[in-house]
């Protein structure tokens, strides 16, 4: 008795060892720069200080020194500055995608292709590699963590109004019409974040929208591309009939309304779901479920967009640039790294391996014990791996996302159509762009 | 007391005589009484929300009534997280903010003093005009000045230091201008030249003679030195690279940030009752200072 169940046990952990030596199938890194040298990163990733222990300890000879300032406005103040002044920035930084190009143009990120990166792209869910390598040679930065698109709603209420999961966006409107007469418009079938410009170009994102793109030394700009027009007139439709709601993102009103049960569904990236849990607590708890974005054509396969997300550049500051890629890569690619700021932080990996982790389909855990123990990392890796490779953001970016919501306020306010909102956007935008010495068209 | 020098200039100026000064002379009118009235309710308003907040759990944030405390209370427990969250790091923010604050009331409060001095009791070469460089300066925004400073501190290798800080802080261009008038004001020349003919020293006349006729006007500069290093967010953020350094200010807006950005396991309550924690030191300042700086406001509107 004693011996079978020792060999039994023998067996499992020899099981588990080759279970897990598939999964941890980390791609062979590049080879350490010896000599001591101490990088240092800065990165609002939570937990970032532990995670990195395990890289000093592969790497004896490398220390990290983390800087934590949260992310946001703050943090690229500094790195902006330091990066001005020629002197105090960090090998190792976290930036978002919508901000790369901004520090591109400072000339002050490194090309990664010059230290072996490129060899890295296939490794990555292909557009994250797009955002970091826009014309596909120099690469400015690592994916790191990603915001694919998907659809979360409540079960009960779908159920309780008899609407079936939509499929497509036709579904999508029909049901927002069924649920609005039934409940007698005391339920919001979706909610249309006015004030989040990039939540928008996702949408447009998904049905092949590109609202910038570089053209040599210049730049072409179409915020009221074709994608953008057919995705706001649809909304503006569905708020018009008081189907959709527009509350504000993350504020108490939209968080109030969400675990009333006020709200069907709404549309969130891969890191929403976390912020679902988190603040709503036990309010709605188990009720909602995620599913694929509602398609413009029904049967082909998932087409999605992004929203949010960051990567890692490294400075030309760096002395130790080789150390700093080499660092870059295994953050983003290692399964140890990924595993722990999923863990941490919710971060949603860029690593198309990483999809895959164990960790991400835990379902006892927030965010999906949230969502009725569904494994919603799942829907959500299908949503990244149908994101459109083609997507460029412009460094007068900020300035585009405020002017949005300016002229999405008048489209709600009933002075402007929802292709004037979208062409005064482009307009405004442009004039801003030439005014700050831009070559756009 | 704000209010009372703002409606009633007359009041404050005829006050010399043995009514304390800040009192009316005679009751409002129910009309100011209301207007009043509702002005302190919306001054208190935010206050009296971050006090119901701060008992909340997160959770409770967005599901309960905003300016109405909460049963259960998380009071105890937000406390807790407070002063333990990243090894007790809230701590070490409030003693940073006040040794940056410290130092830089009592450096600028100094050299406010001095120089003040210099430009009110003496007449050197070219003393109009760095007075009127001086005076300049207050126009120009700190945050102009954030990449120069960057790039000293980090020249003469103070970045990342506590140095980096408090040196930028000590200077105060606001603090000398006053200075300078509480000196023509308060401190007479010919009293220093009877000092000086009883034959004390050029430092006794400063520091024991002067400086004493000055109190106002030192507690007014301190005060104003304390508040905004207290308050300062952005020369922090750019020199300084290390958690342990943070002041309060950087480091609640990175929690807040961090919830923010994150979304997970957001602490809005937490930080809120930090940010109450955050202005305590500044509220025993006026209370325990405002009476020397009131006073000293009056005398100056009064001889000047």
């Amino acid at each position: 008795m004693k011996k079978v169940m020792l060999s039994l046990s023998a067996l499992s952990i020899s099981t588990l060892l080759l279970a897990g030596s598939a999964l941890a199938a980390d791609p062979a890194f590049p080879k350490a720069p010896s000599g001591n040298i101490t990088l240092e990163v800065w990165s609002w990733v939570p937990g970032l200080d532990k995670t990195v222990a395990s890289f000093e300890k592969a790497y004896p000879n490398i220390k990290i020194k983390i800087l934590n300032l949260g992310g946001g406005p703050a943090t690229y103040t500094k790195l902006q500055t330091a990066i001005k002044a020629g002197a105090g920035a960090p090998d190792v930084a976290q930036v978002e995608y919508g901000f790369l190009p901004a520090f591109a143009d400072t000339g002050g990120l490194a090309d990664l292709s010059k230290y072996g990166a490129g060899d890295y792209e296939e490794y990555f869910v292909p557009w994250t590699w797009g955002q970091v390598s826009p014309d596909g040679k120099a690469v400015y930065a690592i994916p790191q963590d990603t915001g694919p698109f998907a659809m979360v709603y409540r079960n009960d209420i779908l159920k309780k109004y008899g609407v079936a999961v939509p499929k497509t966006w036709d579904e999508y409107a029909k049901a927002a019409a069924t649920v609005k007469t039934k409940s007698k418009g005391t339920v919001k079938f979706g909610n249309f974040y006015s004030t989040f410009a990039p939540w928008f170009m996702a949408l447009a994102w998904a049905d092949g929208g590109q609202f910038f793109k570089r053209d040599g030394d210049g730049w072409i700009q179409n915020l009221n591309n074709a994608s953008a027009k057919k995705v706001l007139n649809y909304w503006n439709g569905m708020i018009r009939r008081g189907e959709v709601g527009t509350l504000a993102g993350f504020s108490a009103d939209y968080w109030n309304a969400a675990g009333a049960g006020k709200l069907a569904t709404n549309m969130e990236a891969a890191w929403g779901p976390g912020g679902y849990a988190g603040s709503l607590g036990t309010k709605s708890a188990g009720m909602w479920r995620a599913a694929p974005l509602p398609q413009w054509t029904a049967g082909g396969s998932i087409k999605s967009g992004n929203w949010g997300g960051s990567s890692n550049v490294v400075t030309t500051q760096s002395k130790n640039p080789q150390a700093a890629t080499l660092f870059a890569l295994w953050l983003n690619l290692s399964s140890t790294a990924i595993t722990a700021d999923w863990n941490n932080g919710g971060l949603f990996p860029a690593s198309d391996a990483g999809l895959a982790l164990p960790a991400l389909a835990v379902t006892s855990k927030n965010p999906s014990k949230f969502f009725g123990g569904q494994n919603i990392s799942a829907v959500y890796a299908q949503a990244s791996r149908g994101v459109n490779v083609n997507f460029e953001w412009a460094p007068w970016f900020p300035f585009v996302n405020d002017n949005y919501t300016k002229q999405i306020d008048r489209m709600l306010k009933g002075q402007l159509t929802p292709d004037q909102a979208l062409d005064a956007w482009q307009a405004e935008s442009l004039a801003y762009a030439k005014q700050n010495g831009f070559t756009v068209k | 007391m704000t209010t009372t020098n703002l409606d009633q200039p007359q009041t404050v100026k005829t006050a010399q005589a043995p009514r304390p000064p800040g009192r009316p002379r005679q009751g409002f009118s129910p009309l100011q009484w209301a207007a009043l009235s509702l002005f302190c309710i919306y001054s208190l308003l935010p206050l009296w929300w971050v006090l119901t907040t701060m008992t909340k759990s997160n959770g409770q944030l967005y599901s309960t009534f905003g300016l109405w405390f909460t049963s259960p209370s998380n009071f105890a427990e937000n406390v807790q997280i407070l002063f333990t969250r990243d090894n007790g790091i809230f701590l070490r923010w409030l003693l940073n903010s006040i040794l940056y604050a410290g130092v830089s009331a009592v450096g600028s409060m100094l050299f406010a003093a001095m120089g003040g001095y210099a430009f009110s009791k003496f007449r050197f070469r070219g003393s109009g005009p760095m007075f009127n460089i001086i005076l300049a300066t207050i126009m120009v925004p700190s945050t102009a000045l954030a990449l120069p400073i960057f790039l000293l501190m980090q020249k003469i290798g103070l970045i990342n230091t506590y140095w980096a800080v408090i040196l930028p802080s000590l200077v105060n261009p606001f603090g000398l201008y006053l200075m300078r008038l509480f000196w023509d004001a308060g401190f007479p020349t010919d009293l220093m030249e009877a000092a000086r003919i009883d034959g004390a020293s050029e430092s006794k006349i400063f520091w024991q003679l002067g400086l004493p006729l000055v109190r106002g006007g030192l507690v007014t500069v301190a005060l104003f030195s304390f508040v905004g290093a207290w308050n300062n967010f952005f020369l922090p953020l750019v020199v300084v690279n290390r958690d342990t350094l943070f002041p309060l200010t950087l480091g609640l807006s990175v929690w807040n940030q961090t919830s923010v950005s994150s979304g997970q396991d957001p602490i809005y309550t937490v930080i809120v009752l930090g940010a109450l924690v955050s202005i305590l030191p500044l509220i025993i300042a006026f209370l325990s200072l405002g009476r020397y700086w009131q006073g000293g406001l009056t005398s100056g509107a009064t001889k000047g």
